[in-house]
């Protein structure tokens, strides 16, 4: 294998792997501040690169980017409010499957306002062919958008967890959600909130992935069981295991493709969690001891 | 007979009389999709066994469907006669073993016998839920719900990517499953109602299984681990060897009904490995009302029958998320319960909760 | 400052209080005393809201307080130390502190909630030593005086504190209650819950005794340490001591 190949097969491992970073970002917002797993996660992907895609001959792409993660947002806090909120004591396996049917209802819907037909988002900059030369191998500037955006969400979400009122106020909320109460903390609202960061921050990386992986409205399961993978991988709730992870699944993903078919790319990394689901579910990154806390 | 009897007596008749009427008002085309609709729920009542009596969830089910009805389609669609000489092809050609006939395309061919193919179904499905089964199901809520859901997700991606399992298109020519009395089962016009009495037979029979299961000694091990399981391990009930003996007999109800919808539609494609199929079972369990037989195979029925039957047109698999949704919304342990159609379970009450927080409700009802 | 008149409450249809009048006065320690399962922390959660009352009323500062949410419980000068401290363990101290504050923060009242951080180191003075560790790394006694600390950040006028001496050795648990008493000099009212009898009397003014739901006993501190019925129930003294005397 050459050094050339080698690096764009990092290059496109990195890329995609970015957004299965984003996407478990997302699921460990909302596992954290509510402890359920929203199986609707690769939904709000899908959604936001849609409603870019149907925007962008109305305006310019960064305004379609971002009334695109707008939307998808107020989806997210709409069906939180709509199907979740007002639930008292709701059990696990319920919000699961409310959130599968979520997932389903979205989907159908996105089949119904869009059709079948696979689209795309414009490049950001220049356009399919155009191509950056680095360290010999050739790859489209999309790639640096993505991990761009992917890197800066990354860094704002760590400013607003650790240094922001609300930001704490959402830790406080998972660390133990009665005496968030107490501390006179409207939970339910940080609830919805975690529903809307997930679902814009999942728009977010639907837009900026969709030029190079396009969109469809079933793309949105696939990407949900890779970010949960990843999710897992780097340690449920913890988001730079999560960006480790992802950068892992990612490269393994594209190396892959030299050495089995193309068709079974997508079924390493359902191997993956089975594995360390079964034999690790605390996570690859995370302390045994930390791990022994949770509940599996 | 006793009391207990009943309801399969019922369904029985309530069988043969929706036969009698088709007849007689000439809608014989219903019966198709009735006979589909008894082959889903085979699978959904081995699931409703797992989720209602045992509290976990699965959605890998429909990966076992697709494991039974593409085992089923391989093994008789696989053409033998250029292998002939292969030592086993003679040994399972002496034995009765194999069928030769000559296809629909004129050809000559010689297939192994759908029995051997079913036998091969439900030991691989077996097996397989087992290897699965054996590590997964330690583990509890959303994780064995994402966990289940890679595994049919594995499923329908090798589906989707084996030349050998015809990709896309996935397998067709499947012939009929020829039974004893010279009658096959069959998509055919003329076995339709033999046919629709054979799998309905199996329905019955397999309800009649579950019943005495959920009621026996094992059965209340099993209501147990749904009640407290941490309760039942203290009491000496080994939870997981219950849970994976549930998980193990559901795949094997889903392989065998996967085999006779291969045989009924004569091929199955890699869609019904397909996530949608799956979580359409968790959702006629939940329907039925999690732990009630009877309310599942009601569900099914008639969920099954409407979308065969294209009812739900293009919203199809939108019905069915609308009906996760507000089932678990309004009635979280089921809307038959809610009807007070539950009555017609004779032992109401050892029926163990959908959801620890509907035995909250059972104490408001009982002081209502 | 406080007055519950016939407070019914539960959970579900289980009445675990059956009618309960308790008064706290302004500037008043009042410690409800009772055995294990007696209600006294329903009694707490009903009035810090996280518990609907079935009847009755629960009034605070004239200003009926039974059916707002709990949230706005302290934003309206009325803080529960709960029971099993429930610090936030992953966050650090400093940022258990200042969520204390958060109804402050939310209304832009950011200089009450820096002052009332200076007054809770003071008081505590090893939370400002170890302001940067992770809360959940602390000692139990350094955690109830976190909980107690993150509770006074919003500034209450009522303190409510549920069994702050459990699971603490006795040296701790006595300068606990030695600073508890001393927030009184600033204006705190206390209201006390405690299985720890002896400690909670010795440092309230008045005292209620629950027992299955209800007040079968009140008093003032005094009289509650002289009485019969409270030292064998409650004081572990033996029949014998108190029959001799």
């Amino acid at each position: 294998m050459s050094s050339e190949l080698i690096i764009q097969y990092i290059l496109s491992g990195v890329t995609s792997g970015s957004v299965y970073a984003i996407v478990a970002i997302g699921f460990n917002i909302i596992y954290n501040t509510t402890g359920i797993i929203n199986f609707a996660q690769g939904e709000f992907v899908m959604l936001g690169g849609m409603i870019a895609i149907s925007l962008v001959p109305f305006m310019p792409l960064p305004m379609a980017v971002a009334l695109a993660v707008v939307i998808t947002a107020a989806v997210g806090a709409l069906a939180q409010i709509a199907f979740i909120r007002w639930l008292k004591r709701p059990h696990v396996l319920q919000l699961i499957i409310i959130t599968i049917g979520l997932s389903i209802l979205l989907r159908e819907a996105a089949l119904h306002i869009w059709d079948e037909k696979v689209r795309s988002l414009p490049y950001f900059t220049g356009t399919v062919v155009t191509s950056v030369r680095i360290f010999g191998a050739y790859v489209s500037p999309q790639v640096f958008w993505v991990l761009g955006v992917c890197g800066a969400a990354v860094v704002l979400l760590s400013l607003f967890f650790g240094r922001t009122l609300i930001g704490q106020a959402m830790r406080a909320c998972s660390a133990d959600p009665l005496a968030a109460t107490l501390c006179g903390i409207n939970q339910k609202n940080m609830v919805t909130l975690s529903f809307v960061i997930s679902a814009a921050l999942g728009a977010l990386a639907g837009c900026v992935v969709s030029p190079i992986t396009q969109t469809h409205y079933e793309c949105g399961t696939p990407l949900a069981i890779k970010g949960f993978t990843v999710a897992i991988v780097g340690g449920l709730g913890n988001s730079t295991g999560a960006v480790a992870a992802g950068l892992l699944l990612g490269i393994i993903e594209a190396f892959s493709i030299s050495i089995m078919p193309m068709a079974y790319k997508d079924i390493i990394a359902i191997s993956i969690l089975l594995a360390v689901l079964s034999y690790r579910p605390t996570g690859l990154f995370v302390r045994r001891e930390v791990g022994a806390l949770k509940e599996f | 007979m006793s009391r207990e009897w009943v309801p399969f007596g019922a369904l029985a008749a309530t069988v043969i009389l929706i036969q009698l009427v088709t007849m007689f008002t000439n809608t014989q085309y219903y019966l198709t999709q009735l006979i589909m609709a008894a082959l889903y729920s085979i699978v959904v009542i081995g699931l409703c066994l797992l989720m209602g009596y045992a509290g976990q969830i699965s959605l890998g089910h429909a990966g076992f469907f697709a494991i039974g009805g593409y085992t089923a389609a391989v093994g008789t669609t696989l053409n033998l006669l250029p292998h002939r000489d292969h030592v086993l092809v003679r040994m399972a050609e002496r034995a009765g073993l194999t069928i030769q006939t000559t296809n629909s395309w004129g050809v000559d061919i010689l297939y192994f016998s759908p029995w051997i193919t079913l036998l091969a179904a439900l030991l691989l499905s077996g097996v397989i839920s087992l290897l699965i089964g054996i590590p997964v199901l330690r583990l509890r809520g959303h994780y064995l719900a994402m966990a289940t859901l890679g595994f049919g997700a594995i499923i329908y991606y090798i589906l989707l990517g084996s030349r050998f399992l015809g990709e896309a298109d996935g397998i067709y020519d499947v012939p009929g499953f020829g039974l004893p009395g010279g009658f096959t089962f069959d998509g055919a016009r003329n076995n339709r109602v033999l046919s629709y009495y054979f799998v309905w037979a199996l329905v019955i029979g397999l309800m009649v299984l579950m019943h005495n299961l959920v009621n026996s000694r094992p059965g209340r091990a099993l209501r147990a681990i749904h009640g407290n399981e941490p309760a039942a391990m203290a009491m000496g009930v080994d939870t997981a060897r219950y849970k994976l003996s549930l998980f193990v007999l559901s795949a094997v109800c889903a392989a065998l009904g996967g085999v006779f919808m291969a045989h009924y539609n004569g091929g199955m494609g890699p869609t019904e490995a397909g996530t949608l199929k799956a979580v359409r079972y968790v959702a006629i369990v939940a329907v039925g009302g999690m732990a009630s037989l009877w309310g599942t195979l009601g569900a099914s029925v008639v969920l099954n029958f409407l979308s065969l039957r294209g009812y739900f047109g293009s919203l199809d698999d939108a019905v069915f998320g609308v009906v996760l949704i507000t089932v678990m919304l309004v009635a979280p342990d089921g809307i038959l319960r809610r009807l007070g159609m539950y009555t017609l379970r004779r032992n109401r009450d050892t029926a163990p909760d959908a959801f620890p927080v509907s035995a909250e409700k059972q104490v408001q009802r009982g002081t209502a | 400052m406080l007055r519950v008149r016939n407070l019914e409450a539960g959970y579900n249809k289980l009445r675990v209080l059956r009618g309960i009048s308790i008064h706290v006065g302004a500037g008043e320690i009042v410690t409800v005393i009772g055995a294990n399962g007696a209600g006294k922390s329903t009694f707490l959660n009903t009035v810090a809201g996280l518990l609907q009352p079935l009847s009755g009323e629960i009034e605070f500062d004239d200003q009926p307080l039974g059916r707002i949410s709990p949230f706005n419980v302290v934003a309206r000068g009325c803080a529960l130390v709960p029971e099993g401290r429930l610090v936030f363990a992953p966050l650090s101290v400093a940022e258990n502190l200042t969520l204390g504050a958060y109804h402050q923060y939310r209304r832009r009242r950011k200089a009450l909630a820096e002052q009332q951080l200076e007054r809770v180191y003071a008081l505590f003075p090893v939370l400002r030593e170890r302001r940067s560790q992770l809360a959940g790394t602390l000692s139990g006694g350094e955690q109830q005086m976190l909980a107690i600390g993150r509770a006074l950040m919003a500034g209450p006028r009522l303190l409510m504190l549920d069994e702050p001496s459990m699971g603490l050795a006795p040296l701790i648990v006595k300068s606990i209650l030695e600073t508890i008493a001393g927030l009184r000099k600033d204006g705190v009212t206390i209201l006390l819950v405690e299985q720890n009898s002896k400690a909670a009397l010795g440092i309230a003014d008045r005292g209620y005794v629950m027992e299955t739901g209800s007040i079968v006993l009140e008093g003032t501190a005094e009289e509650l340490l002289n009485n019969n019925e409270v030292q064998r129930a409650y004081l572990g003294k033996e029949y014998q001591s108190i029959a001799e005397r």
